[in-house]
């Protein structure tokens, strides 16, 4: 069925992303299967991205939050103007996507695989405007190829039974007593798969890109072929909504894992991917700090809109974000769960709601 | 969808209540709060002479929305003339904080932008991302309703090609003047 689909149009697919479109799981199973239509989706997620972003800056502006106190992460060099487009949408869109920079790698696989080379144990944060990741991106592509595309198409479920049967963590529920009474009591449970990315290095490409960089730094010997290989957990969301675009969002996730085929090893190439020109040094400086070998996840927070501080929760090391008359979200992980509370409130009622989850 | 109210005036104020709020939040991504309420005002009279008052409320709120959009984007370029004329003249500008003068600046970028795309796929873009479904916007810019993603596609490549490009070349006054 899937093969003998004819390729959607671009309009489909953008509505697809958006999930306007008429009947999105035989789309998305389409797309699973067809090369060309998952770069299509890529290169529309990129421009709706950056146009998204763009169009933030335009937002009503709400009155600010207080500021997130002690230990809010001072970017390691402190941009003297906010950047001109590294910033993130606003309103509900940014609560999705600080969710998303969990679960989605945001399309462009946030970083590619630079974040994400380990197997999570536990989160810790790492300031990154937008600009330096769609760049981390840019320069991923100049070193090889990348296949297979996080899977961002989440599917609707009948309730957290249905997709508790589909994972192997067990589904974080909210106390009915700490659901905000704005929103609705049952959630939109929406389910994501568990997906792939793999890069494969091009000896000759990177030499090339370092070449023209002016870099003295050298291609691996082993690198051509060497294959980088992302999974992207499984996701469950459960999406309470209410008027006025208030929204309250649990998510649960397993862990990321990466591993390599090839001669390199994870660290090897880790270390040689930081030391590559064009990855901003400001990333650099913070991933050289992040003890991977402990299996700390290193979460992108989007600094141009969103204050990120550590704090813990339940006796798990977390990142509680807020932003600016949007809201606030709390992530951490617990054995091999990845947890996510998001909301348009206080960081006190997210908080209040992850202290509270069940399962 | 209510049909049309017998009295008309009646009618027009029920409107006016329902649709303010979102109609300000709409605009006030085009201009400054104090205009964006005069522009709804100004979308408000056209519409008390105008036949479409007579259709039901979901073509009297598109008619509104693409009214108002029009409206505001004309006086922007208005507002944007008049700063460039008074840069020459060497006027006094407002006296802003840094960061809000900064990001005024980036606003004006974003417009600029905005202002390079044809009508259907500028309004496209800024009613996707308020929030509007296909639909509202389908029956917004009066296009059909399959034709929304693609003009949604096209609109924000052309942004995103049209944005990079400005910036590459704030990012080579700022290299020159380094």
């Amino acid at each position: 069925m899937m093969m003998t689909m004819t390729c959607p149009d671009e309009g489909t697919l953008r509505a697809f992303l958006d999930r306007a479109d008429a009947d999105h799981a035989t789309l998305a199973a389409h797309i699973r299967g067809c090369l060309d239509c998952r770069r299509a989706v890529r290169e529309l997620r990129l421009n709706a991205s950056v146009t998204a972003d763009a169009l933030g800056l335009l937002d009503p502006v709400a009155e600010p939050v207080a500021a997130v106190a002690d230990g809010a992460y001072a970017p390691i060099d402190p941009p003297v103007r906010p950047r001109r487009w590294g910033r993130i949408a606003t309103g509900a869109a940014a609560v999705a996507l600080t969710v998303g920079l969990v679960l989605t790698p945001t399309g462009q696989a946030v970083a590619g695989g630079l974040l994400d080379l380990f197997h999570s144990r536990s989160v810790t944060g790492v300031t990154i405007s937008n600009a330096d990741a769609s760049q981390v991106a840019t320069v991923m592509e100049k070193l090889g190829v990348a296949t297979g595309t996080p899977d961002t198409a989440f599917s609707t479920l009948g309730s957290v039974a249905e997709a508790q049967a589909k994972v192997s963590f067990p589904v974080a529920t909210p106390r009915a007593s700490d659901i905000p009474a704005d929103v609705a009591t049952t959630p939109t449970v929406d389910y994501l798969a568990a997906s792939d990315m793999t890069v494969t290095f091009d000896a000759a490409k990177t030499a090339a890109y370092l070449a023209a960089s002016g870099s003295s730094v050298t291609v691996p010997a082993g690198l051509d072929g060497e294959k980088l290989v992302l999974h992207f957990p499984d996701a469950v969301a459960l999406d309470y909504a209410g008027s006025n675009d208030k929204r309250l969002m649990v998510v649960s996730a397993g862990a990321f894992q990466a591993s390599t085929v090839g001669p390199l090893d994870l660290s090897q190439l880790r270390d040689f991917l930081l030391n590559v020109p064009g990855v901003p040094t400001s990333l650099t400086n913070q991933l050289g700090s992040v003890d991977l070998a402990a299996g700390a996840l290193p979460l992108p927070i989007p600094i141009d809109q969103v204050r990120g501080t550590k704090t813990t929760l339940n006796g798990h090391s977390a990142i509680l974000v807020s932003s600016s008359g949007i809201g606030s979200a709390l992530l951490w992980q617990s054995g091999d769960r990845l947890t996510g509370v998001a909301g348009t409130y206080s960081t006190d009622v997210v908080t209040k709601v992850a202290k509270g989850l069940n399962g | 969808m209510a049909s049309a109210d017998p009295v008309p005036h009646l009618r027009l104020e029920s409107i006016m209540r329902s649709a303010r709020a979102s109609l300000v939040a709409l605009v006030r991504r085009i201009v400054d709060p104090a205009e964006a309420e005069d522009v709804v005002q100004e979308a408000f009279v056209r519409l008390s002479d105008d036949p479409v008052l007579d259709r039901p409320d979901g073509e009297v709120t598109a008619w509104l929305r693409r009214t108002a959009l029009n409206l505001a984007f004309n006086r922007a370029r208005d507002v944007s003339r008049w700063r460039a004329r008074a840069a020459r003249a060497e006027l006094p500008e407002p006296v802003d904080p840094a960061a809000e003068a900064v990001r005024s600046d980036e606003k004006a970028g974003v417009r600029a932008v905005l202002d390079q795309l044809p009508d259907k796929q500028r309004s496209c873009l800024l009613l996707r991302h308020a929030g509007y479904s296909f639909a509202e916007i389908a029956e917004t810019i009066d296009i059909a309703p399959g034709s929304v993603g693609t003009t949604l596609a096209r609109a924000e490549r052309a942004f995103k090609n049209l944005y990079l490009e400005s910036h590459a070349d704030d990012a080579r006054t700022d290299q020159e003047n380094r």
